[in-house]
């Protein structure tokens, strides 16, 4: 026994010994979480971040998930204080205990409403594939689990033509590619038969960026550069709400207040540009895609999200 | 008289080999107390943080398979992807052995090149390329069984070369003497001496093979990884948690198999007595009548009973006729399934090189600082790693040593303890403490830890259990207490392979910390996978050279240094 008491105290020197070599922080820290919807190499360079911090008068580490889930799980752990995510995500985190309220939602072109967007399914030129039907037994990019037009909407659009969207399904082969960009691109490089992605990143970001020469729209008149498209436009989504920036409630009350208010008075590309964050309204990288800045939104505008979410039968959208 | 003079003979020289390991314990002290520092983990965190923990835990239970169809599938797809891996790096290893073993290829070109080309597939870590084969054979089993393939010729090149390099030249001479050729020589001299390592070693791959076939998923290349990933982008924690069960029990299976089976063919069950594989499994020539026909053509006479000569259905002989058996079955099947296809495979390989072609940058543009902050993270995620698996692992390890565990329970009760913890994958760690308790490199640092916790506490047991007896008998007949006793008769005995094992531990944590980016848990991982995702392929390319150089020099600098400390 003089053996285990030996080691039990070595164990507990060691222990307190290296304890003794914790950080403590004496500024304030906030963390802002962005899932990978988007370019990677341009996500951090994003300003919102930045002009929070300065506001606010704290620290903002920026993290980039690896997946939807992560940023999710970060909210729903109280590591990120503020998430930049989809509509979806922003749903299954509240409703898996997440204790987060709307700091701003997303306005496009003008301050004059809430943006939305759409999903668009693609595949590419010269594909047999051309109706939502004809994706049975074909392989199907999606973004991740938790997207809002990279995996809800395509979800209910499949569902609708009797396929099952699931990562189980037999009915297609499903794929998370893991980012809108990525599943276009797969799209485009055969990876993949068919996919989604929202819609300007089809038809302005991959062109913009180089990543792809050229898009044709059959459903509507979207076609950019269609003699050289790789890939085309076969169906869109209905309107998609606009995406959140989420603020945790287990921020002090009057800091919570003030990040809404600075969030919805600055994040904005005309407060941006004044204040010298951005040279021009047109070049001002606050987020992706075409982008304005927050307007003040609330919680029960993300509703019609839970109802789609409970119709595709997802176990996620399932209270517990 | 004792004198100061006399005194100072007793104490050991400041010899180079001592100041060396001095240097090395510091440097390797300072790097990981500074790492766990920086990074914000301390052995306190796991307490710190319990109430995270647990709220996960609590979500997770209780554990449940909906699909138990799909999930056998998967394991299955998982073992044979892990077999056909091993098999092709097996195939591939053989012939690249040959050409580096310095006692067959004298040409220093050759022997370099084939050296070379085990370093370089040593240092890829096969999630890594699995990333790049998903590119080209799209998601399934297919890439999986390329990335374990090349990635195994890295560790099975090198020891097949060292065994051939350590054949016993007679059989080899007279082999030769006979006026054999070059391949003669190699098959009849070579070969069958090595043959029962070569099986051995292949054996032990294949279990590290399944252990890693088990994550391949998570990029998509196939198996039962792909589950872990659905559960876990859709927060199914239940889920999650039944197939990691699955998995850990799967694991530990075949870790037990393998070390049986390796144990019957080293021939560890009879004594020092080598046997050779050929023999136990009665494939060998079998001595006919005919051997003995005289010259001048009388009739052929066997001079002894011929079954004599076979070798007895002992219970080694039955054991390997059924391994032998399932091989080749497992390897028919591992073919076969309708998810590898070796058209599909053959199809694919003119892809590859272009592939390769395009990973290689063509200039500079890829570089970010951020790459260099994150390489610099990811050295310190595998400081901080080792750092805090050592904090556990050195206490522990006395607890499972044989010869200085307080009773024989304690002894059982450590060792199966580190069995199960050596068969939780540390990158499935990552996702649970990702979701648990947030993303960055604190969760990948702590996942990273339990891995080798487990893998450290059975080399430094094992170490442990090898110190002579002698100058502890010696402490003991002075009085000293059971504390004294270790502290100056088996610590100090056990120092130099500790050190030893212990930057071993370091190289591996640094390999296993540059791909725990991929479940977003810190480091150069992140943006390795975002470039694959995104067809960087330069930027991948530039990336897999960093780690390469890290790796590689990590890997130099430890061997460079256990070869002067043991």
């Amino acid at each position: 026994m003089k053996k285990l008491r030996w080691l039990l105290a070595t164990l507990t020197a060691l222990t307190m010994f290296a304890a003794g070599c914790g950080d403590d922080d004496e500024t304030v820290t906030l963390t802002f979480g962005a899932v990978p919807a988007e370019n990677a190499q341009e996500i951090s360079d994003y300003v919102t971040p930045q002009i929070i911090a300065d506001e606010l008068g704290v620290e903002i580490e920026f993290i980039q998930a690896a997946d939807y889930a992560g940023v999710i799980e970060g909210t729903i752990a109280e590591e990120v204080d503020i998430a930049s995510f989809g509509g979806f995500s922003y749903v299954i985190a509240t409703g898996a205990g997440a204790d987060l309220d709307v700091a701003g939602l997303w306005a496009s072109d003008t301050p004059d409403g809430y943006g939305d967007y759409r999903s668009y399914l693609i595949t590419q030129v010269g594909s047999d594939v051309n109706t939502v039907d004809d994706l049975r037994g074909k392989k199907v990019c999606f973004v991740d689990p938790g997207s809002t037009s990279g995996f809800l909407f395509p979800s209910a659009l499949l569902l609708a033509a009797g396929i099952d969207p699931s990562e189980t399904s037999t009915d297609i082969e499903a794929t998370f590619a893991g980012g809108h960009d990525a599943s276009a691109l797969a799209v485009a490089n055969g990876d993949c038969d068919a996919g989604f992605a929202y819609d300007t990143m089809v038809t302005e970001q991959l062109i913009e960026s180089g990543d792809i020469a050229g898009v044709i729209d059959e459903v509507e008149d979207e076609t950019v550069n269609g003699d050289v498209a790789e890939i085309r436009i076969i169906d869109k989504s209905a309107p998609i709400a606009a995406p959140p920036l989420a603020v945790g409630n287990w921020l002090p009350e009057d800091m919570k207040e003030e990040i809404i208010e600075i969030v919805t008075t600055k994040v904005n590309v005309d407060w941006a540009v004044e204040n010298g964050y951005c040279d021009s309204v047109d070049d001002c990288p606050l987020s992706d895609g075409p982008f304005w800045g927050y307007l003040a939104g609330d919680d029960a505008y993300f509703d019609p999200i839970r109802e789609l979410c409970e119709l595709t039968g997802s176990a996620k959208c399932q209270a517990d | 008289m004792v004198t100061s003079d006399s005194k100072q003979q007793v104490r050991p020289p400041v010899s180079r080999r001592r100041s060396l390991l001095t240097a090395t314990f510091v440097a390797f002290f300072v790097g990981c107390l500074y790492s766990m520092w920086d990074i914000g983990v301390n052995p306190l965190t796991f307490w710190t943080e319990r109430q995270d923990l647990f709220n996960l835990l609590d979500r997770m239970w209780a554990p449940r398979i909906d699909e138990p169809r799909l999930v056998w599938e998967a394991a299955l797809d998982t073992f044979l992807m892990a077999f056909a891996g091993t098999a092709l790096g097996v195939f591939l290893a053989v012939p690249i052995a040959f050409l580096s073993a310095n006692n067959v290829v004298k040409n220093r070109f050759v022997r370099g090149a084939a050296r070379a080309f085990i370093v370089v597939t040593r240092a890829l870590p096969e999630l890594i390329l699995a990333l790049i084969f998903v590119r080209v054979y799209s998601i399934g089993v297919l890439p999986g069984v390329l990335a374990l393939g090349l990635h195994s010729i890295g560790m099975l090149g090198k020891l097949f070369s060292d065994s051939i390099e350590q054949i016993d030249t007679g059989p080899r001479e007279g082999v030769v003497a006979s006026g054999a050729g070059r391949l003669q020589e190699i098959t009849t001299g070579i070969l069958p001496q090595v043959i029962p390592s070569f099986i051995a070693i292949s054996l032990y791959r294949l279990d590290i093979n399944f252990r890693a076939s088990t994550l391949l998923g998570l990029v998509g290349a196939g198996g039962i990884g792909l589950q872990i990933r659905a559960h876990q982008g859709s927060l199914d924690y239940q889920q999650l948690l039944g197939v990691t069960l699955v998995i850990i029990v799967l694991i530990a299976i075949v870790e037990i198999i393998s070390s049986r089976v390796r144990a019957v063919i080293l021939g560890h069950d009879d004594g020092p007595k080598k046997k050779s594989v050929l023999a136990t499994l009665g494939l060998g020539h079998t001595v006919e009548a005919e051997d003995f026909r005289p010259a001048d053509g009388a009739s052929a006479e066997l001079p002894f009973d011929r079954e004599a000569l076979r070798p007895p259905w002992n219970r080694d002989r039955i054991v390997m006729w059924i391994f032998g058996s399932s091989c080749l079955a497992m390897l028919i099947l591992a073919f076969t399934v309708p998810d590898l296809s070796f058209i599909e495979m053959i199809q694919g390989f003119p892809q590859i090189p272009e592939i390769f072609n395009n990973l290689i940058p063509r200039n500079m543009d890829w570089w970010e600082d951020r790459w260099g902050e994150l390489l610099v993270e990811t050295i310190q995620m595998g400081f901080a790693a080792t750092g805090l698996s050592l904090v556990f692992a050195i206490p522990t390890a006395m607890l499972a040593a044989r010869n200085v565990a307080p009773a024989r329970w304690v002894y059982n009760a450590a060792r199966s303890f580190i069995l199960g913890v050596r068969a939780l994958p540390d990158l499935i760690v990552a996702v649970i403490f990702v979701a648990a308790l947030g993303l960055g490199p604190q969760p990948g640092v702590l996942a990273l830890a339990i891995g080798l916790y487990g893998f450290s506490t059975k080399l430094f047991a094992d170490s442990i259990e090898e110190i002579k007896e002698g100058p502890r008998d010696g402490v003991r007949a002075t009085g000293a207490s059971g504390l004294q006793e270790t502290f100056t008769s088996v610590l100090p005995q056990a120092m130099p392979a500790i050190i030893g094992h212990s930057l071993y531990v370091l190289d591996v944590s640094l390999r296993a910390s540059t791909v725990l980016g991929i479940v977003g848990a810190g480091g150069i991982g992140f943006p390795l996978v975002q470039g694959t995702r995104l067809f960087q392929f330069e930027l991948v390319g530039g990336l897999l050279i960093c780690i390469f150089v890290l790796v590689y020099a990590i890997e130099i600098l430890s061997a460079w240094v256990r070869k002067q400390v043991i």
